[in-house]
């Protein structure tokens, strides 16, 4: 018989004999071939160690993501009615049905804790003034203006971006999702439903120098799309390609509630014939000409009419840019995720083409948020990347005269040390490298690091429940996404309040207009 | 010193999210101080039975903290209905009585379980606003002053568990198969005894009860077949499951889209291994914690994924689970009795209902649904086409083993995914997006990963006759083999635990 004496002394024996090595080891373990080995110590044995070090959230981000959760679904189903004017200080019914949703309840005293600020280099203090004054002067009651939010797989799946355009549309107009490839991508925006015929080729700038077609005109998507995979598959033979769109999802989504759908193509060597089926009764075909420039074509589309198909015939595919599903007025706001990106690929392409494209789309804004791919390859030195970037914020700057430019920062990404998830050691010296970069260049910075709290962040942004990061230690969840996007948005609305207060605009005209009031509230002040 | 003491605050304090479970290294802390003070007591019933109870009570406190309370209130409940039922005479009252006790059980646990789903039902049915209240917290605040968030109803760690325990206890009472519990201390052992408490195995008062009467016995053999529960418990758990999980499926599961067909497809099958390392590894260290005090409790899984048939797996999987919704549920609606129809009807909701026990999400009612679906295919199956049981040729078995593995792997894709839109993508990647060509890349830049799931399924799928030879070895080796397996055991584990996250698979996001 086996005593309860003898099991405890095996217990005890064994825990000793444990915890013995590494008394003669080092702590970070020894290094045998490529694998470190460790040896565990007594307090990692015991578990004190791994209960007194849990990252936990910062309480003042917790209350903010509960605010931001309840925001969200109200944001998305603020339903303009169709003669309503997008202005909100002028129309008493938008300003009530703002008011009245859960945006308010996102008090100026939680996001004004939790404030980022956005930096601005000493060289241009002024560099936003593009977007702010076009908002000021109210440009998108005549055409929409835009948004473009470029990144790498932080903001696929229209993460970020989709609260952001949420926000920006329920204060200033503007229904759809804007921009999408002709190829959807692997996750869609809600309230559309894109699906395309199999023939549908997509090449983007992060394949650039794998594509033996030579073309370098990607536009302002970052790819484009050809159904002929050689552009001219079977020389004799017509092709024939499809891309269909259908409004999905709650009837009151504004992204729903597109009311225009743009094409933009070219560089077609052969005429091609085009046909726009609506509830598959077939409308308007016609025979598109050879071109050797970018082409925009513009439907107006019922808001009754579900299911928008679009039929390509043409022995040579022109190269498709885009399609926008759009509104006649107020602010389009784009999901442009090109994986695998550093954001260092732009200047590989053919920026005059990217210029043209962005004067017809109006881009009054250009986001750019990358560097998490920069992350696991560690080296002393970023130079390399801040002036890579560099060069690709004064490209921009030149394709895009018209519009502002703001770098969003690397996010936090934690790896494993030992038992424990700590930030990558080199997280800091890319921010750095990336705000050189911006200041160097003239244009805006927004530190989305520090906005997360810094060090090791991503492990307590992972740790919450609900969580706000996935289990890779990389990306935001969609909750976590809204997060920091409702952050950044209140940083940029912040600085556009400042703009209005400077340019005499009393605090009263401001606070009429404004959801999220943290300037006319005294506390903040610099 | 000062650091001791914090440490030893530390001990009596709950934590949310830090319960004492067996992987951790802090239980072992908590056993052997438990095994130092029961080498003194172990002899004498009510000491022991008083001795074990107050270690459950402080395991359960750690776990849940406030929701210590419902364990009392299920315990007395219980206990008094039990008892009620017994001294009753009229059917009538029985019938009142053994009612009464399962309404309460059910009733806390839907309250607690299911609120948010039946709110949010109702909601989206109806169109209201209803939303949920902590009752619990909202009146402990306004008894005690304190300021536990009442906006949030959060699930009791080991509810589920629990009440199914002492439903099963009033309603044998009431079927006349057990005699009610003298003391009340007994049976708030039985609800509560730490290893199973947690996440089962689902123990009967009527295999449970007798033991605690009887004398502490334990053989060398059965100390040694404990000894390996818990060391094949440790390794499923932390060296295959939690492994594979934070490193792959986990992944997968979370962004679906951003991974070929392929790599879902893998991850689907890395996940039913993870689940089924994961749960069994956890039940293997509780029968061997209890059987090293001298209780033991039922065998929960036997190589569920040989099954050859559906039938057959649900003999395998959980099987405290599966043999008390055949006795609880499944025999109470009519079971086979009541003509063919009827008897898939229950199946059905047996296994609807058994699916909702999981989780309160329409994705645990789907997952049950395939289940009950498959059973009753099965049934008709078998109803058409008997089986010879003596002669079963080996193709035939491979063919039916392999279909029946295929089914339980779609269903863990609707218990797994996070929601019904994730379920979507995944079809959508495996059946559009498989990626045929990138198979070998996949492969060659996770070997650990597929290494480890290749591994944990060829040993699931050995023979049994070539286990029990091996779990022979151990059992029948020196002690001083034994410890040496263990330290090698820790140290692989720990290498296992402290490496790094392994990178991202294309490194590139």
């Amino acid at each position: 018989m086996v005593k309860p004496y003898k099991i405890f002394l095996l217990v005890v024996l064994v825990f000793s004999l444990a915890a013995l090595p590494s008394l003669f080891f080092p702590k970070d373990g020894i290094k045998v071939f490529t694998k470190i080995l460790r040896f565990p110590n007594i307090s990692e044995l015991l578990g004190v160690d791994t209960a007194s070090n849990q990252q936990l959230l910062d309480p003042n981000l917790k209350n903010l993501d509960r605010l931001v959760d309840s925001t969200m679904s109200t944001l998305q189903i603020i339903n303009f009615s169709p003669n309503l004017k997008i202005d909100t200080t002028s129309n008493p019914d938008t300003t009530k049905a703002v008011d009245s949703t859960a945006i308010s309840k996102i008090t100026a005293d939680i996001l004004r804790s939790r404030l980022s600020r956005i930096e601005f280099p000493d060289s241009n203090k002024n560099s936003l003034v593009q977007f702010f004054e076009s908002l000021k002067n109210k440009l998108y009651n005549k055409k929409p203006i835009r948004v473009l939010h470029y990144g790498d797989s932080q903001i696929e799946g229209d993460r970020i971006t989709s609260y952001i355009r949420a926000r920006l549309q329920a204060k200033f107009g503007g229904r759809g999702v804007g921009l999408v490839p002709a190829l959807p991508q692997s996750s869609q925006p809600t309230g559309v439903m894109q699906t395309s015929s199999s023939n549908w080729e997509r090449v983007t700038l992060a394949d650039h120098g794998k594509n033996l077609s030579g073309i370098s005109r990607y536009g302002a998507l970052g790819g484009y799309s050809m159904y002929t995979q050689s552009r001219t598959l079977f020389s004799k033979s017509t092709n024939e390609a499809w891309i269909e769109i259908q409004r999905f999802g709650n009837e009151n989504l504004t992204a729903r509630n597109f009311e225009r759908l743009n094409l933009y193509y070219g560089f077609n060597t052969k005429p091609f014939i085009l046909e726009l089926n609506i509830d598959g009764k077939a409308n308007d075909a016609e025979i598109m000409p050879a071109s050797n420039s970018l082409k925009t074509l513009t439907w107006d589309l019922d808001k009754a009419v579900n299911t928008f198909l679009l039929k390509f015939k043409g022995e040579e595919s022109p190269l498709v840019f885009g399609l926008s599903l759009e509104s006649a007025k107020g602010i389009l706001v784009d999901n442009i995720p090109i994986r695998g990106s550093s954001g260092t690929d732009f200047t590989k392409t053919d920026m005059d083409f990217t210029k043209d494209m962005l004067q017809v789309l109006n881009a009054k804004l250009i986001i750019l948020q990358f560097g998490v791919n920069v992350v696991p390859n560690v080296v002393e030195n970023y130079r390399y990347y801040e002036n890579q970037l560099y060069n690709q914020l004064k490209a921009f700057l030149t394709a895009a005269p018209d519009a502002s430019i703001i770098l969003i920062g690397v996010s936090d990404v934690s790896r494993k040390e030992g038992l424990h998830y700590t930030s990558y050691p080199n997280i800091e010296k890319i921010r750095d490298a990336q705000r050189n970069a911006a200041h160097r260049a003239g244009v805006a910075f927004w530190d989305c690091f520090k906005a997360m709290g810094g060090k090791n962040s991503m492990a307590a942004w992972e740790n919450a429940t609900p969580p706000l990061a996935t289990k890779d230690f990389i990306h935001f969840t969609y909750r976590g996404a809204n997060l920091i996007a409702e952050m950044f948005y209140s940083a940029m609305m912040y600085e556009y309040e400042k703009y209005l207060l400077d340019k005499g605009r009393t605090n009263k005209q401001i606070a009429a207009q404004s959801d999220t009031l943290l300037i006319s509230t005294p506390l903040i002040r610099n | 010193m000062f650091d001791f003491w914090q440490h030893i605050t530390h001990i009596f304090t709950y934590y949310e999210n830090r319960p004492i479970i067996f992987t951790e290294f802090s239980f072992w802390v908590f056993f052997s101080i438990l095994l130092f003070g029961y080498s003194f007591i172990y002899q004498k019933h009510f000491l022991r039975t008083i001795y074990l109870l107050l270690f459950s009570f402080f395991f359960y406190y750690k776990s849940s903290g406030l929701f210590f309370v419902l364990l009392i209130f299920a315990t007395i409940c219980d206990y008094t209905a039990g008892i009620l039922i017994a001294s009753s005479n009229k059917k009538w009252a029985r019938k009142l009585f053994v009612g009464i006790s399962v309404s309460i059980n059910l009733g806390v646990l839907s309250y607690f379980k299911y609120a948010y789903f039946f709110t949010n039902s109702i909601n989206s049915i109806f169109g209201t606003h209803f939303e949920v209240v902590n009752y619990l917290s909202l009146w402990t605040n306004q008894l005690l002053g304190s300021h536990f968030d009442s906006s949030t109803i959060i699930l009791p760690v080991g509810i589920s568990f629990y009440t199914f325990q002492t439903i099963s206890y009033t309603v044998d009472i009431y079927r006349r198969k057990l005699e009610p519990l003298k003391n009340i201390l007994d049976f708030a052992f039985y609800v509560s005894f730490f290893p199973q408490l947690v996440a089962g195995p689902i123990v009967r008062a009527a295999e449970f009860v007798p033991q605690i009467y009887r004398k502490f016995a334990l053989s060398w053999a059965e100390f040694s077949h404990a000894y390996f529960l818990i060391l094949n418990g440790l390794i499923k758990k932390m060296l295959i499951s939690d492994y594979i999980s934070i490193n792959f499926v986990d992944r997968v599961f979370d962004n679906p889209l951003s991974y070929s067909g392929f790599e879902n497809l893998t991850a689907t099958y890395g996940y039913a291994l993870q689940i089924y390392c994961d749960f069994s590894g956890y039940t293997d260290i509780a029968i061997g914690v209890a059987l090293l005090l001298g209780f033991r409790l039922p065998i929960n899984f036997n190589s569920p994924y040989k099954a050859v048939n559906i039938t057959d797996f649900w003999h395998r999987w959980h099987i405290s689970l599966s043999s008390w919704l055949r006795d609880y549920l499944y025999i109470p609606l009519g079971g086979n009795r009541k003509g063919k129809i009827r008897s898939y009807i229950n199946l059905m909701i047996t296994m609807l209902l058994g699916g909702l026990w999981h989780g309160a999400n329409i994705r645990f009612v789907i997952w049950g649904g395939i289940h009950g679906v498959s059973l009753a295919i099965h049934k008709v199956w078998t109803s058409i086409f008997p089986s010879n049981k003596t002669k079963k040729l080996h193709w035939k078995k491979f063919v039916a083993g392999f279909i029946t593995f295929q089914i339980v792997c779609l269903s863990w894709i609707f218990f797994r995914s996070a929601e019904m839109s994730k379920v979507k993508d995944m079809f959508g990647q495996i059946y559009y997006h498989f990626g045929a060509e990138s198979i070998f890349s996949a492969i060659f830049n996770q070997p650990i990963i597929y290494g480890l799931i290749a591994l944990g399924f060829t040993t699931h799928w050995l023979p049994t006759s070539f286990k029990e030879s091996y779990r022979g070895i151990f059992i029948k080796s020196s002690l001083v083999f034994k410890i040496v397996a263990t330290l090698i055991i820790i140290f692989v584990i720990f290498q296992f635990k402290a490496s790094e996250i392994q990178p991202f698979i294309y490194f590139r996001f």
